[in-house]
């Protein structure tokens, strides 16, 4: 690694750290105290932008890339049910998942679940499930980012990776940048930017797609097919439903997903931040697994297919722009790495340190169990990373179709069916879980062709509307749950251009202003 | 004879003709009529809080509400306030203690901080209370349906159906 793409890696995070700074001392400290009273000044291109920036991890730069490099266009699958996935989610659970957990006065999604469905075996199991995946997740990051660091500076990986782990630690517990809001704008604009930047260099240097895709055809036509390298995946739907499935509706039950539609601010920005959060992944969500298809063609001797994205522009791109890209990669890295932890850190503390164990936590205390976990987490996630890792993509796979399957029938039903009672959602995130991890631990995916996201979302939608329907006598929905519920649906004799206008921020004044009403 | 309670309440911008011409503007031409102007309560806090940062503590003050009925929190913008003559019978009272409201506003300043600066951190918070503070809505009614018209920025809201 040359000394040039060092130089402008440091003058990118100089930038970053120059726009937080900027933003924080324009007019004082109001603009932050701006950005902390719930993101108003923040308009729905920067909220979007900020969104995407967190939600592109390092699955992305390596899982995507590696996974076009070893099964050609058949990747393409992953990416088609990611592109549309912001919007899918949105019209799904957004609007009424805001208003529902603002109502029930719910700060995590866990709290959420255990508020809707109220017992506290929902939240110790699916904050104890939440824990231990997103630590998955989290183990993801970090590979990401020693890979990276040790490519980007040159020094070995175990030490890359320390230093790496050491950069997420600190992030984490001292805040990395100023102004999230307007650092994550500018980092997810030099993402897209630098992802594009390789994908036409890459084009360039192979004389364009047709060119290159000949190219590749007579390496091994199979690679342009839908169906995978060596025509592996031939005819196996179930395979197919899950890779489109994984990133479209499995993204549904990720807590901290779940956690941004609960802080959306109006629904009209929202509504706009998904258009535009739309258009973004339009553009950047393809690229990576194109360039990887392309890494075919111009890194043939390439070891570490996940190092594909890294290795191309490193080849082809001027020094100072792999140095501002691969700066771009590790700041997302990282900064998803920083929101997982923080969520990881969260639950366990509120929801279950709080709730179970110590019910008179101070702040202090809590802060302490998070920074704990936190640590614990990274401490293994080093160790599991150093001596037998993974891929990013398995690893993201796995975490992805378990929590997806354990929790999006609970989230789901929580606002669409009012019969969704708690033995119904707790034996659904048990099941869906459960029968995740088996498929995926126990390699039934080959032998049954069916992905694990298929078989445990189906498992998990099944058991909740059997178990529902079958214990609605003994553990019906609780009366105020289904008012919120009615509430949160607008439901009643109000015209429809009304509910257009409905201001969702006043829903609990409106619900206690109702009941006052009604008992005169 | 009601009683009557001089309260701080944030500055109305919303009248009950603004309230009805947003309605009459809504519903093509068809009028409301304001039944009630109902004064709902939020317990007020300044949270002083010290951020860290690469460059060292920074101090932020931020403005905290809690719903005195509901028991939710959450931080707001700055807003001017008056004093209004408020009837019992328009009047909201809360229905949660001034020191769950604290613990409330605690938790919500805390969680807000860490999540918005993506960082776990004490923040050191200290809340001051600023007493009781009120808003006023106006209920509107449209033949059977009834809504809820927020007088600082004019948001409406349906009332469920049994209020109705």
């Amino acid at each position: 690694m040359s000394g040039t793409v060092i130089f402008f890696l440091v003058l990118y995070y100089l930038v970053v750290l120059g726009i937080g700074y900027w933003a924080m001392q324009r007019g004082s400290s109001k603009d932050l105290e701006g950005f902390l009273l719930g993101g108003r000044q923040v308009g729905p291109i920067t909220t979007a932008l900020t969104l995407q920036s967190t939600a592109m991890s390092g699955y992305m730069f390596l899982g995507a890339g590696g996974l076009g490099f070893a099964q050609g266009y058949w990747a393409l699958w992953y990416a088609a049910g990611d592109i549309g996935s912001g919007l899918l989610n949105l019209s799904v659970i957004g609007r009424r998942m805001r208003k529902l957990s603002q109502m029930m006065g719910a700060l995590t999604a866990i709290e959420y679940l255990e508020k809707r469905y109220p017992s506290p075996a929902i939240r110790l199991v699916a904050g104890t499930l939440t824990v231990f995946l997103l630590g998955f997740y989290v183990l993801a990051q970090l590979i990401a980012g020693g890979k990276g660091m040790a490519l980007v500076t040159g020094i070995s990986y175990p030490i890359a990776l320390a230093i790496a782990v050491g950069i997420i630690l600190a992030y984490t517990f001292m805040g990395g940048y100023l102004a999230v809001a307007y650092t994550d704008f500018f980092q997810s604009l030099v993402m897209l930017v630098g992802v594009m930047w390789i994908l036409i260099a890459a084009l360039s240097e192979l004389g364009g797609l047709t060119a290159a895709n000949n190219a590749i055809a007579e390496i091994d036509p199979t690679l342009l097919s839908v169906w995978g390298r060596g025509l592996g995946f031939e005819g196996q739907w179930g395979v197919v439903a899950g890779a489109i499935l994984i990133f479209s509706v499995g993204v549904m039950g990720w807590p901290h997903v779940v956690t941004r539609h609960m802080a959306m601010s109006r629904p009209a920005t929202a509504r706009k931040a998904g258009f535009w959060a739309t258009i973004w992944s339009l553009f950047f969500v393809p690229t990576p697994y194109i360039v990887g298809i392309l890494a075919i063609l111009i890194l043939p001797g390439l070891d570490d297919p996940e190092m594909a994205i890294f290795q191309v522009a490193e080849q082809l791109l001027p020094a100072a722009v792999t140095g501002l890209v691969m700066a771009a990669i590790m700041a997302a890295i990282m900064s998803t790495a920083d929101s997982l932890l923080l969520q990881t850190g969260s639950i366990a503390s509120r929801d279950i340190y709080e709730r179970f164990i110590n019910p008179k936590a101070s702040e202090r205390q809590m802060v302490m169990v998070s920074r704990g976990l936190v640590l614990a987490v990274a401490v293994i996630g080093y160790a599991v990373a150093l001596v037998e890792p993974p891929t990013v993509f398995g690893i993201v796979i796995f975490a992805t179709s378990v929590l997806g399957s354990a929790f999006l029938p609970a989230y789901v039903c929580a606002v669409w069916w009012k019969k969704a009672n708690t033995p119904g959602a707790l034996a659904s995130m048990i099941v869906g879980a459960s029968v995740a991890f088996i498929w995926e631990y126990a390699g039934l995916v080959n032998s049954t062709q069916i992905h694990p996201m298929v078989t445990g979302v189906v498992s998990s939608t099944v058991t909740m509307i059997v178990v529902s329907l079958a214990t609605q006598k003994s553990s019906p929905v609780p009366p105020q749950v289904l008012e919120m519920m009615n509430v949160a649906a607008e439901v009643g004799p109000i015209p429809e251009r009304y509910l257009a206008t409905a201001d969702a921020g006043l829903a609990n004044e409106a619900a206690a202003i109702g009941r006052k009403l009604d008992e005169g | 004879m009601a009683n009557e309670n001089i309260l701080t309440v944030m500055r109305e911008q919303v009248d009950a003709s603004s309230a009805l011409q947003r309605i009459h503007a809504l519903r093509g031409g068809v009028a409301g009529v304001v039944e009630q102007k109902l004064v709902y309560p939020y317990f007020r806090f300044k949270a002083s809080c010290k951020i860290p940062t690469m460059i060292g503590k920074q101090d932020v003050a931020v403005d905290c509400l809690v719903d005195g009925i509901n028991g939710l929190g959450a931080t707001a913008d700055p807003f001017i306030t008056d004093k209004l003559m408020v009837t019992d019978e328009n009047l909201l009272h809360p229905d949660i203690s001034r020191d769950e409201a604290v613990k409330i506003a605690q938790r919500t300043v805390t969680h807000q901080l860490g999540r918005k600066l993506k960082m776990i951190a004490p923040f050191d918070v200290t809340l001051e209370a600023k007493g009781m503070i009120y808003r006023s809505f106006w209920i509107v009614r449209i033949g059977d349906s009834r809504i809820m018209i927020d007088s600082v920025t004019g948001g409406m809201q349906p009332l469920r159906a049994s209020a109705a």
